[in-house]
């Protein structure tokens, strides 16, 4: 009945239909996403997502509205569109197509351009950022603040503070990804690379890997706390755990439950995991059987995790 | 070593649920054994309905280019079913309360088959069988270029996806993704047979796709009606030109990239590892310079499937011609400069990320304008909503959608913050399904009468569209959403109760693509049994345009009668518009048509056993397997006795009959186009 009820009147249903979808859109922005940025790189990519998808709608809408539209008016019966079966060239036609297809490219080729020269991330985004070393494995996040400081999963950053990230990797392939500060580059064994962003207020608020690498995927994430001048100050002198303690247990474990601060490590150690990965960690074991015993301490791991978000009400 | 490599009996796919019952083993251990018993279930059907030997003689040997389309259309349904229930588990598990009730592996394993069988098991089969189909019949030819290629494709696509479905039941399938990457996919990380399993189905249905690309080059080149010069051919068929353009220049980076990981994986080679000068970045490249032109394999015969419904239900010449012709080749072309944005976070220079992410949106260019010219064409037509319209409608509407989406992911820097989240998964899932699956969905409803003489069950259909239009955006604007949320891609689970309405209606979607999927297997049947009563001998059920229109539903083997002269782009409807309804036969010769033979199943057979072997690292019967597939290949190349001869006379009489049907047959008006009075020839107004 519906099925029939929509084919012989769908100028009934398409609008209260457009209008749930757009509603939909409207909504979606929400907590981690890029929709709420905390930090101008990402602001810069959300003005940058609003203003492609604007741009997008003058050669859009007329296909979006003409299809339905023009399915009803000319629709065989009861359509009240004029019948012409042989046309089918018009040279004004081919012009506002082609010609409006090519501006619109013109256009957001032009502000491509620009934004990506603007955005680059390799380019530091401020004087003298903090230098901050990332090595991403599995499934555990490595920060080395050089000389000062090495920690696991705590990545702590001075409010409205330009920094930039040498990234590398041990294990999978791995991706970079703080989205409400800054768009995600890879993290990758023997390779390095960088990215640079500009912190904005005081937050706390998480990171985290989106390239699939196994067992504790969803795990693969680090918190990240934007904190007063001071507050890191103060973070930089706190009580350290020995260097040689985190060197050994991140090598074994999988997933980290341990201490976060510890010692630096020696000058170039950073240098040295990119170019021999395995120094860092043994790769890993991104396939486990079900009843092997890694496996069973990742399933407590993400129970744990589980649990502890309940007790946070769900928030990360 | 054993003779059966690595095979042990952990692998049988009851062995880890009887050792370990957990829901996630039991879901494994069911899957596997639906494939048993499916597998099982048909064989019984078919040895207590005695319908081995016609199987046999009349399809799985046949050369004819028919089918072998219908084989390969076949193939993409029974995987069709296999992603979209893949597609439900997964929806189910995102929905259950974390950490669900898949492991992370299963859940892995899951969108990694899930990628892998739409891509090469479904699109693919799927486009390449309407090519099949229709493609010979739109250009007057009455076969492929090399018959016996294309069943040698056919069943290599077959064996691949074979191996696919094995995975299920004899060990474990990839988890790295449909794209595999390295260093994950490497023997240290991924030590067990999954890869290979990724690797050799890949390896297979590659070469499959090759070989049918240059069967379908050749044939559109070779094989042409006299007078059909290329700019009067038509739009189906110019985009079949350039998707096997494209199969024969991407597939080709794939294999060697594929053949490269198993060296790195079994030889001790370091192409892609970390160490020992290696490079994962080299796959990633090598993947998408296969992988982007793979798209747009992908969706040019969709183009030029909405190329003839549209104009033919909107009873109107096609707008554009001449534009269409050039935005195919220039998308065909500028598919090869864009692969890059697959990758945008790679580290590379701002000034290559900005050169490739321009690049991406000129495609938007040619795209664009073929949209408008499907619309021009229905603007001041008169239009039917058939299942194959309605199909063509609904793509255009979210194609759209897809298209602003993609132009936003081509910008570097909002692919930064959107690559690897399911705003991604969105956008390719809202070009996919429009831009393929519902083109192929057109294209079935629409040709089908010219593979078996009846039309499809209409109400069903429309149905069926209906549920998948619906299902579409609720199973993925909700995934655009959460996306810009920071929901990535591939997660077992999310602990973020914001994701979770979002999801819910994602699997309200995924249950009504379901639900989709079952009415066109409800079609099916029903069309099957009503069949009397759909069928349309005499040709040319919906006042078609094109040349396949001039023949009698179902074709006969021998295509055309006699060779037409083409003197216009739309032949078919210059003869109706002169008043006759056949068109007029030019001279009757003696043909040659190859003789079914087995060999094809052989060859494909014996590489597909050898392609087992290899993945569980049985290298004794690999190396068996591989002589014997050359040694069958050289018999058949010794075989002297291949052709079977159609004498003038039959096609004579082939002729009159059908001339003598048409004569005999009613004409019918437009109005009663979807009802039993259609036996074909219908027209606008009854004379």
């Amino acid at each position: 009945m519906l099925f029939h009820d929509i084919y012989k009147r769908p100028s009934r249903y398409a609008v209260p239909a457009l209008m749930a979808v757009t509603a939909v859109w409207l909504s979606g922005c929400a907590e981690n996403g890029v929709m709420t940025p905390l930090g101008p790189v990402a602001a810069g990519e959300r003005s940058h997502l609003i203003s492609f998808f604007l741009w997008m709608l003058p050669i859009s809408l007329p296909l979006l509205i003409g299809t339905p539209w023009i399915a009803l008016r000319y629709r065989r019966r009861g359509g009240k569109g004029k019948y012409d079966p042989n046309w089918s060239h018009s040279v004004a036609a081919e012009t506002a197509i082609w010609g409006g297809a090519t501006l619109t490219f013109l256009i957001v080729g032009w502000l491509t351009w620009g934004h990506v020269m603007g955005e680059d991330p390799y380019k530091p985004t401020g004087k003298d950022p903090i230098h901050v070393q990332v090595i991403g494995s599995e499934w555990k996040w490595m920060f080395i603040y050089p000389d000062k400081m090495a920690t696991v999963n705590k990545l702590v950053l001075p409010q409205h503070t330009p920094v930039e990230f040498d990234i590398t990797a041990t294990g999978a392939m791995q991706s970079f990804w703080i989205p409400r500060l800054a768009g995600q580059i890879y993290a990758m064994p023997g390779m390095g690379t960088k990215m640079n962003l500009t912190t904005g207020d005081t937050t706390e608020i998480f990171g985290f890997n989106s390239q699939f690498n196994g067992a504790a995927f969803p795990l693969d994430k680090f918190e990240v706390d934007v904190v007063t001048k001071d507050q890191y100050d103060a973070f930089l002198q706190e009580p350290k755990h020995p260097w040689a303690q985190l060197e050994a247990a991140f090598k074994k474990t999988a997933t980290w439950s341990g201490p976060e601060l510890f010692e630096p490590p020696m000058k170039d150690y950073w240098m040295k995991v990119m170019m021999n990965p395995s120094i860092a960690t043994d790769g890993g074991a991104a396939i486990l059987p079900d009843n092997s015993p890694a496996q069973k301490d990742i399933d407590k791991a993400i129970n744990q995790d589980l649990h502890l978000s309940q007790l946070n009400g769900g928030a990360q | 070593m054993s003779i059966l490599g690595s095979l042990d009996l952990n692998d049988i796919f009851i062995v880890p649920f009887l050792k370990e019952p957990t829901l996630s083993t039991g879901i494994a251990a069911g899957a596997g054994g639906i494939v048993v018993l499916g597998a099982l279930a048909v064989a019984l059907w078919l040895t207590v309905k005695g319908w081995w030997k016609p199987l046999w003689s009349e399809w799985l040997t046949s050369l004819d280019h028919k089918k072998i389309g219908v084989m390969y259309i076949v193939l993409a349904a029974i995987m069709l079913i296999r992603g979209v229930l893949e597609a439900v588990v997964m929806r189910a598990q995102q929905v259950s309360p974390a950490p669900g009730f898949l492991s992370v592996e299963h859940h892995a394993e899951l969108f990694s088959t899930h990628g892998t069988i739409m891509i090469f098991f479904v699109a693919m089969p799927f486009l390449t069988g309407v090519i099949n189909v229709v493609m010979p019949l739109q250009i007057g030819a009455r076969d492929m270029e090399f018959p016996f290629m294309n069943a040698i494709s056919l069943w290599l696509s077959v064996g691949g996806a074979a191996l696919v479905m094995a995975s299920l039941v004899v060990g474990h399938f990839e988890t790295g993704g449909w794209t595999a990457y390295p260093p994950y996919t490497g023997i240290k990380l991924s030590p067990n047979e999954g890869v290979d399993y990724w690797i050799w189905s890949l390896a297979l249905t590659s070469v499959g796709t090759t070989l049918s690309g240059i069967n379908f080059a050749v044939t559109i080149y070779k094989q042409r009606a006299p007078g059909m010069d290329l700019m009067k051919m038509p739009i189906f068929a110019w985009t079949t030109l350039c998707t096997a353009i494209l199969m024969i220049f991407a597939m080709m980076p794939l294999t060697v990239a594929s053949l490269m990981l198993a060296l790195d994986r079994h030889a001790g080679f370091h192409f892609f590892t970390a160490s020992n000068g290696g490079n994962m970045m080299n796959f990633a490249n090598m993947f998408w310079l296969f992988g982007h032109p793979e798209v747009y394999i992908l969706i040019l015969p969709a183009f030029g499937v909405f190329s003839h419904v549209i104009p033919t239900f909107s009873g109107k010449k096609l707008y554009g011609y001449t534009s269409l012709v050039w935005a195919t080749i220039a998308i065909a072309v500028l598919s090869f400069t864009v692969w890059v944005h697959h990758f945008f976070t790679m580290g590379q220079t701002a000034h290559l990320n900005a050169i490739f992410g321009i690049a991406t949106m000129t495609i938007g260019v040619p795209t664009g304008v073929k949209v408008f010219n499907w619309l021009l064409t229905m603007w001041r037509g008169k239009l039917r909503f058939s299942t194959a319209m309605l199909f063509s409608a609904g793509f255009m509407f979210t194609f759209v959608i897809g298209g602003i989406t993609g132009v936003m992911l081509a910008n570097p820097t909002i692919d930064f913050a959107t690559h690897n989240s399911l705003f991604l998964v969105a956008h390719f899932h809202n070009m996919l399904i429009p831009g393929l699956l519902f083109g192929m969905f057109a294209a079935v409803n629409y040709w089908f009468p010219l593979a078996f003489g009846f039309r499809l069950d209409e109400k069903w259909g429309r149905r069926s569209f209906w549920l998948w239009m619906i299902g579409f955006y609720l199973a993925f604007m909700p995934l655009y959403a959460i996306g810009l949320m920071g929901a990535p891609r591939r997660m077992a689970f999310f602990t973020d109760p914001a994701y979770f309405p979002w999801l819910v209606v994602a699997m309200i979607g995924a249950l009504c693509v379901l639900a989709g999927l079952t009415s066109q297997v409800i079609q099916i049947w029903v069309s099957v049994k009503n069949r009397e009563s759909l069928m349309v001998p005499a040709g040319d059920p919906w006042d078609g345009r094109g040349l396949e229109w001039s023949l009698g539903c179902p074709v006969p083997e021998y295509d055309f009668t006699t060779v037409p002269n083409i003197t216009s782009r739309e032949p078919w409807v210059d003869t109706k518009a002169a008043g006759k309804h056949v068109m007029d036969p030019t001279e009757f010769v003696d043909i040659h048509l190859p003789k079914p033979t087995g060999l094809p199943i052989l060859v494909a057979g014996v590489a597909t056993v050898g392609a087992f072997a290899l993945i569980f690292e049985m290298w004794l019967i690999a190396a068996v397997c591989f002589v014997a597939m050359w040694v069958l290949v050289l018999i058949r190349s010794y075989d002297t006795d291949w052709e079977e001869t159609i004498t003038a006379e039959e096609l004579r009489e082939g002729y009159e009959a059908h001339k003598r049907l048409v004569e005999t047959t009613p004409k019918v008006s437009l109005d009663d186009e979807f009802t039993s009075k259609n036996r074909g020839l219908i027209l606008e107004e009854a004379v």
